[in-house]
């Protein structure tokens, strides 16, 4: 097997609530890169990306995340995140905060985990050991459909196609299922404390989506999301796990000890 | 100050009519969606409405004036407005040397905007609203909550009771077929006895000094065939270059409007019909001062409602909620572009899901203008606390050892309080969510232990 | 100042004339089967197309389909001179020639020529428009090719009957004009 990139240095970015709350998701993005046989580094002076600051209008604030943000990674060859949401901060939010230049030089190495696997590794490459036989209902995060455009968004008159399913469809026995919308599901960060009723009909709505499919799973590659409606199905005592796409890549599929 | 997520909850209190109204638009986005897979060029078209809008609004003075000069050899006569006020004292002043008082006007969502109903009410004109939907609010004594389906808000067993009310219909008859039917009659009555006709406005047509109004229900057509007299009222950003753009947004609107292919009547007034006059006016009213900065993309709008069809908050909020005459994504942009203190919540109205950006014909970055309009709207004084917040939160993010460490602690604490502590009230994440227990054991821990 | 003034001089850096005009994408080829097309649109919009093979059959087809109109007015004649015409009046059926026809969304290009007053137009119950086979085009784009607006003071694409949905999103066919509309290609 070819693999021109094998051996770069990958730095790995970890959202901070991975980081405390599903250290699973970050384990797996961190052996799955691993496997694939890249050098991957988690620095540990990392911080927020600055999107909870940016996307409430606090530039100044945001800033300085995104300036600690760039001079943190971008001496890596690449820079990997189980989170669409975070690099699409970085890469669409930074223009104006940071060094033209510097933010130039970095954007191109930013991926999103599936958008990496995809884009660098390439499917016919992946080497996936872990068959997961179940059906798994898959959420499109918004920042991964539409800003990474990771697949074709319901919006669009565009050929169909999905970097996150193609991924995923890799996984020995998997039934990937679609809801009827790909709609957002109400998290948006301050969004879910400051319009709580609105974003709570939206996560269970789409809670319902997926189980009117008959999931009892489901995934997806923003874990803000799923653990913005992992919160509303707890409260409803809703039968339905989340599981993010790095855990069942990598075979962590098992409740965490979280 | 407009309080969206107070509006936004109070219309969440009947959970039953919301999943009703969300369904309903959805519905719309549907048919939307259906439209446009017809057509293989789509996302061409709409490039290209975005490129020649950006390019009217490039020479707008010049495409503004060709118009007014080709109008008027059209033997239209045109007016200007720069505010409200003015738009009002211009129809008004037509109105009342034309002797009219009976005035039946189509669906304008501009003179909406500049109030000029109840102005021309004051000056003992009767108006009546001729679109459906706006005829049931009008006649609710409500507000449209929507710029293309005025009276989604409503039920209609609502309508059967408005109806019945005003027009003496029965109270139970609440098929939507028999509520148009008896619309129809009572509105022909007003079309007959009308003196004047006031109308919006879809496309100026600069080079062939004409206006353009799209309608499903022939209301513009009909209002303005029989009395002598039809103002037109217009913002400036409506102007095209010529009908060769036409050809273009034609083939966008309706599709993204309604999942039609066009609508019914799409009617070119290029001249007064014979013996009648026909005024145009065109109304600033904010608009110029958008220009030139980021937020002139929003001008590019030509009204189809898309984005508040598939806006999943519109949806579940509905119009009224967001208290603007155009509400949902540009509304909010626009509303907070003029008005930063009065609708600060509304940019915040939104989850940056960006469906809208994807939808809107014109390609307007909506969500990319909400999220700017942010920077503003996070001072009013309202959000001081929010604002505090998010800068302790600045402050304790910027140490992720110390982060890690209170995580940590909440993580090992959590089980041992009892519920009412945790669920206190302002906690704003335990309204709706139970909350989520942190790791025991942080990734980075993890990754340390991994390197030992 | 006038407010025109006003206006302008806040729009006094776009006032140059363009040098050159924004560009239209192609419409991509659907330039066979406009006619099925054409009814299959048209159809979508409540309306209904009727494929005429011989001129000659026009009249009796225009009689069959309207049976009970007994109050027509037929635009393609002239009005009789000096007769006054009640412009408030409503019409069983109302015959119309059409100029254009768009097979991409069913729409048919009428222009008024004043010979008849334009309340007409939305003042009939029933509409019949009359379209040579020859002049449907496949979209918008070539149709504002096509068409002339230079000697027109009123013109419009009519697709299918007047129509509203505005209570509860009920489509209701019929809402202030022509309540049925119908196609003769000939």
């Amino acid at each position: 097997m070819h693999r021109p990139e094998r051996g770069k240095r990958v730095g790995l970015f970890i959202p901070c609530y991975i980081d405390d709350f599903y250290p699973n998701v970050a384990l797996s993005t961190l052996e799955l890169l691993e496997a694939h046989g890249f050098d991957v580094e988690y620095p540990e002076r990392q911080r927020c990306c600055g999107q909870p600051f940016l996307n409430n209008g606090m530039h100044r604030e945001g800033a300085d995340f995104a300036r600690h943000f760039v001079e943190t990674f971008e001496s890596y060859d690449y820079v990997v995140a189980p989170a669409g949401s975070c690099i699409a901060t970085a890469r669409y939010r930074y223009e104006g905060l940071v060094e033209a230049d510097r933010l130039a030089a970095l954007t191109p190495k930013l991926f999103e985990l599936c958008e990496f696997l995809h884009d660098v590794v390439g499917v016919e490459n992946l080497q996936l050991k872990h068959p997961f036989p179940q059906r798994v209902g898959l959420h499109n995060s918004c920042h991964a459909l539409r800003e990474l455009k990771l697949g074709t968004p319901s919006e669009l008159n565009l050929p169909h196609f999905s970097k996150i399913k193609a991924i995923l469809s890799r996984v020995e026995g998997i039934t990937i299922v679609d809801p009827a919308r790909d709609e957002c599901c109400g998290f948006g960060g301050t969004f879910s404390l400051q319009e709580s009723a609105v974003s709570a009909m939206m996560g269970r709505d789409r809670i319902a989506d997926h189980r009117q499919q008959g999931v009892e799973i489901m995934t997806g590659v923003d874990r803000s999301c799923l653990m913005h409606m992992e919160g509303l199905a707890r409260r409803d005592g809703t039968p339905i796990r989340f599981l993010h796409v790095a855990e069942i890549l990598a075979g962590r599929t098992e409740e965490s000890d979280g | 100050m407009v309080d969206h997520a107070r509006n936004a909850a109070a219309f969440l209190q009947n959970p039953e009519r919301a999943r009703w109204h969300d369904r309903a638009l959805w519905h719309v986005r549907q048919k939307r969606d259906l439209a446009v897979k017809a057509v293989p060029e789509w996302e061409a078209l709409r490039r290209a409405a975005e490129e020649i809008k950006g390019h009217t609004l490039q020479h707008l003075g010049y495409y503004l004036e060709r118009f007014e000069a080709r109008a008027q050899d059209n033997s239209i006569e045109v007016f200007w407005a720069e505010d409200a006020k003015e738009l009002q004292q211009i129809v008004g002043k037509l109105l009342q040397e034309h002797g009219a008082s009976k005035v039946v006007k189509s669906k304008s969502m501009l003179t909406e905007e500049c109030g000029l109903n109840p102005y021309l009410e004051s000056l003992g004109i009767e108006v009546t609203d001729t679109d459906l939907g706006e005829r049931i609010v009008q006649l609710a004594e409500d507000r449209p909550s929507h710029i293309v389906l005025p009276a989604i808000h409503l039920k209609k067993e609502q309508v059967a009771e408005i109806f019945a009310r005003k027009l003496g219909t029965d109270p139970n008859e609440s098929d939507p077929f028999r509520l148009t039917r008896a619309a129809r009659k009572h509105l022909r009555q007003k079309f007959l006895e009308a003196e004047a006709a006031v109308t919006g406005v879809n496309f100026a047509l600069a080079e062939e000094g004409g206006i353009v109004i799209c309608t499903n229900e022939g209301n513009a057509d009909l209002g303005a065939a029989l009395p002598d007299l039809h103002i037109a009222c217009m913002g400036l950003e409506k102007v095209i270059p010529s009908a060769r753009e036409l050809g273009l947004f034609t083939r966008v609107l309706a599709r993204s409007a309604t999942g039609q292919a066009i609508t019914a009547y799409t009617s070119h007034f290029l001249r007064p019909k014979p013996g009648g006059r026909l005024c145009v006016v065109i109304v600033d009213n904010g608009r110029s001062h958008l220009l030139a900065g980021r937020q002139e993309k929003l001008l590019s709008c030509i009204r189809c409602g898309a984005c508040m069809n598939t806006c999943p908050v519109y949806r579940r909020s509905g119009g009224h909620s967001y208290e603007t005459v155009v509400p949902g994504p540009i509304g909010s942009a626009l509303a907070a572009a003029n008005d930063s203190d009065k609708y600060a919540s509304l940019p915040f109205a939104c989850t940056l899901c960006s469906s809208c950006d994807l939808v809107c014909p014109a390609r307007i970055d909506l969500h990319r203008q909400l999220y700017q309009e942010r920077e503003r709207c996070i001072r009013v004084p309202k959000y001081r606390g929010k604002r505090r917040g998010l800068k302790a939160a600045a402050l304790f993010l910027r140490y992720p050892g110390l982060r890690r460490t209170a995580m940590g602690i909440l993580g090992s604490l959590m089980p041992k309080l009892p519920r009412s502590w945790i669920y206190y009230r302002f906690n704003l994440w335990g309204r709706e969510h139970e909350m989520l227990r942190p790791a025991r054991r942080s990734f980075s821990r993890l990754y340390k232990e991994r390197k030992q | 100042m006038s407010a025109r003034e006003k206006i302008l001089q806040r729009l006094s850096d776009r006032s140059r004339p363009p040098a050159v005009k924004p560009s239209l994408p192609d419409p991509l080829g659907r330039s066979d089967d406009l006619i099925p097309s054409f009814a299959e649109a048209l159809k979508a919009a409540g309306g209904v197309s009727n494929l005429l093979n011989d001129p000659m059959e026009l009249e009796s087809a225009l009689a069959r389909s309207f049976p009970e109109a007994t109050v027509v007015l037929d635009t393609r004649q002239a009005p009789t001179t000096g007769t006054e015409f009640d412009s408030r009046r409503s019409w069983d059926l109302v015959i119309l020639e059409g100029k254009l026809g768009v097979a991409e969304n069913g729409a048919v290009w009428v222009e008024w020529n004043e010979h008849y007053p334009r309340s007409v137009l939305t003042l009939a119950e029933h509409l019949a428009l009359i379209l040579p086979k020859e002049a449907l085009v496949a979209t918008m784009q070539e149709a504002y090719e096509v068409l002339d607006l230079s000697s027109v003071a009123y013109g419009l694409f009519l697709a299918g009957p007047s129509k509203t949905a505005d209570i509860e999103q009920a489509l209701v066919i019929g809402a202030h004009g022509a309540v049925t509309l119908k196609v003769f290609l000939v």
